[in-house]
Order: structure tokens, then sequence, then C-alpha cells
């Protein structure tokens, strides 16, 4: 037993209480914000990219149209079955973007909360969004080799401040399973997509070539506007290296899902988080390169 | 060979039929050759995009099963564009290709 001058002079709640709020977990925000701030970075990549994918698939089918009419005139029939298959794949495509808008805006949410930002109404946003994200992530799934699981979770309550802040790891780690299952789905659909932007991007730069550099250099008369005619011929050897970084994506979306995992073990891997935002830079960088990227666009 | 794995080769073989070498190759042809590569090239470029599509929902899940007849069709067709200088036969061989890919695309839709 301790002598009298030894004992604490707070009482055991109160003790619990701090020591409570001590936790490595509450200390410190910026790895959840850290993680929120990457998460949103890669939903905004993969708006970017489904819209640049969007462009390529459209394109690729006038280029294609167009280098058949030079051979023999093409029919309306033709024309058509073209529209309707790029219908097709923009609906596709149109759901993967809703997908990544849902995706961007729960992690910019996240990061609210991570930053002491966030009141109830947040929490409740935040709740309605992983549902949506659940609902849309189905969508994607259900023709799929994924099996769905329903796995939204209830809304968290929250407060706001110090307190606010310890949520923001309180809602990731709640729906870590929920978001790596929405990243693995992610992953596959955007390998596939990388590939068929690949195919897309190759022949629309093969038949600009071939419009743009080779025809006016072999006709008899000199090049009209040589100028025009050297950055034409620069852009399409700078855009062709810059289609390998696509890959980028599916890597960003599984180093955002193992970051998850190691959340959920308990010790957030940074380092994965780091990787993710090289990946989306690298994305940013490929979609300029290639001129895919939008104004405005992240 | 992968689902992923036959999806590129036919991507390939678009490619080639799409290169700068074979559009001038067929521009000195007579006018019905010019027409069957056209009508049959758009054809590839519509398969080959319905399965692109179908790849990502995910649900080109039969295509294993033409996977030999298709193979040998892929190594036909880029048979015959190695020897351009033949260019009704490689329309042929382009022919019996779309033929099988026509299956695929029924059975992955």
């Amino acid at each position: 037993m301790l002598p009298p001058t030894h004992r604490s002079p707070w009482p055991a709640a109160v003790i619990v209480v701090v020591a409570a709020l001590a936790t490595p977990a509450c200390t410190s925000s910026a790895p959840y914000r850290r993680l929120a701030e990457a998460g949103a970075a890669y939903a905004g990549a993969v708006g970017s990219l489904s819209t640049a994918a969007a462009t390529l698939a459209v394109d690729g089918s006038s280029a294609r149209l167009l280098q058949d009419d030079a051979l023999a005139n093409v029919d309306l029939q033709t024309l058509r079955r073209f529209d309707e298959e790029d219908s097709h794949r923009l609906a596709v495509l149109a759901r993967l973007a809703t997908h990544a808008r849902l995706m961007r805006r729960y992690f910019s949410l996240v990061g609210d909360l991570a930053a002491g930002r966030a009141g109830r109404t947040t929490a409740t946003a935040l709740g309605r969004l992983a549902a949506a994200l659940d609902t849309a992530g189905e969508a994607l799934r259900r023709t799929g080799a994924g099996a769905g699981v329903a796995a939204a979770v209830g809304p968290v309550q929250t407060g706001a401040g110090f307190y606010g802040r310890c949520l923001a790891r309180k809602e990731l780690t709640a729906r870590a399973g929920t978001l790596r299952r929405e990243l693995a789905t992610q992953t596959d659909v955007l390998a596939a997509l990388e590939q068929s932007m690949r195919r897309d991007a190759e022949l629309l730069a093969a038949v600009r070539r071939q419009w743009l550099v080779v025809d006016p250099l072999l006709a008899e008369a000199p090049v009209a506007d040589p100028e025009r005619w050297m950055a034409d011929r620069r852009a399409l050897l700078d855009a062709a290296p810059a289609l390998d970084e696509l890959a980028a994506a599916a890597r960003a979306a599984a180093s955002l899902a193992t970051a998850l995992e190691t959340l959920a073990g308990g010790r957030l891997d940074l380092a994965r988080l780091d990787e993710v935002v090289t990946d989306v830079e690298a994305i940013g960088a490929a979609l300029d390169a290639a001129g895919l990227r939008r104004e405005g666009q992240p | 060979m992968s689902r992923d794995d036959l999806l590129a080769e036919l991507r390939a073989v678009e490619a080639r039929l799409r290169s700068g070498e074979v559009q001038a190759a067929f521009q000195e042809r007579p006018a019905g050759e010019r027409r069957r590569l056209v009508t049959a090239r758009a054809e590839l470029s519509l398969l080959v995009a319905r399965l692109t599509t179908a790849e990502l929902e995910s649900v080109a899940a039969k295509l294993d099963e033409l996977d030999k007849e298709l193979r040998t069709g892929i190594a036909g067709v880029n048979g015959r564009l190695a020897r351009i200088d033949r260019p009704a036969a490689a329309l042929n061989v382009l022919a019996r290709l779309l033929g099988v890919l026509a299956r695929v695309v029924v059975l992955a839709g």
C-alpha cells in the first residue's frame, strides 16, 4: 500500500477519462487527414479518368469511321452501330464517374471530421454517403465476378472540435471494410479501363499521325503550315509514353485499399498514402500530356 | 490464354488493320476490295468495342470456350497481314475470324 503522500490527488474517474483522450488515436488527426486527402485525390483522379476514357472512346470511334470513309463511303447503318456502341460505353463510364464522385465527397467529409470542422450534419451526410457508395459499388459489381455484400454502416454520432477530430479515425475504421471492397472493385475496373483507353488512344494517335504528320509531309506540295506541323508531330510523340502512366490508377486503388487495411489493423501505413498521392499525380500528368484533362478537373 | 490476353491480341489485330501500311496498301486496290476491307474492319472494331465494354462490366465470362479457335484466327490474320501483297487473301482470313468473333460476342453479351 502506498503511503498517503504518494496517493494521486485526482479521482480515478478523471484519470480514466484523461487516459482515454490521450490514446494515440486521438492525439493527432494528421494521419487521418492525410488518408482523407489521399482518398479524395484518388477519387478525383478516377473521375477525371472516366471523363477522359469517354472522350477517347467517342473520338476513337470517330477516327475509325473517318479512316474507313477515306477508303469506301461509310453508310448510315454503320454510323448508327458505332453510336450505339459508344452510348453503351458512356453509360458504363458514367456509372464509374458517379461512384468516384460519391467517394470523393465521402473522403472530403472525413477530412472535415479530421480537421475538426464537422458537426452533426457531417455525420448524417457521411452515413448517407456510405450507403450511397455501397449502392453505387453494387451496381458496378452486380455484373462482375465480385460478390456484392451489403455493408452500410449507420451514421456516426459526432460532436465538434477535438471529439470530432477523433471520430475521423472511428469513421474510417468502421467503414474500412466497405471502402476496401469498393476499391477492390475499382481496381479491376480501372485495369480494364486502362487497356481500353490505351487501345483507343493508340489508334487515335496513329490515325492523327497519318492525317497531321505523314500525309502533309508525303504530299508533293510543301507542308502548308510548318509551325503547326512541328507542333502536331511533337504533341503526338509526347503523348505516347504518357499512356503508360494510366496504369497508375489501378495501383492507386490498391495502395489506398492496403492503407485502409493497415488502419483496420490499428496502424495506418503512411508510406502507402504517399504512393497513392504519387500515383494520382502520375495520372494527372498522363492526362495532361495526352491533352485529356479538362479545365477544373483534379 | 486469359480473357485479357485474348482481348489484347484482338486489339493488336485491329491496330494492324488500321495501320497506315494497310490503309496505303488498300488505297490502290479496286473499289470492291476496299469496300470489303472497310466492312470487315468496321465489324471487327465494333466487336472489339463490345467486348471491351463487356469486360468493363466484367461479363465476358464464356470467352475461354472459343479460345483455341480464336487463337488460330488471330494467327491467320497476323500471318496474312505480314504478307500484305495479297490483300484479297487477308480479307478471306479476316472474314473467318469475324465469324468466330460474332459467336464470342453472343456468348459474352
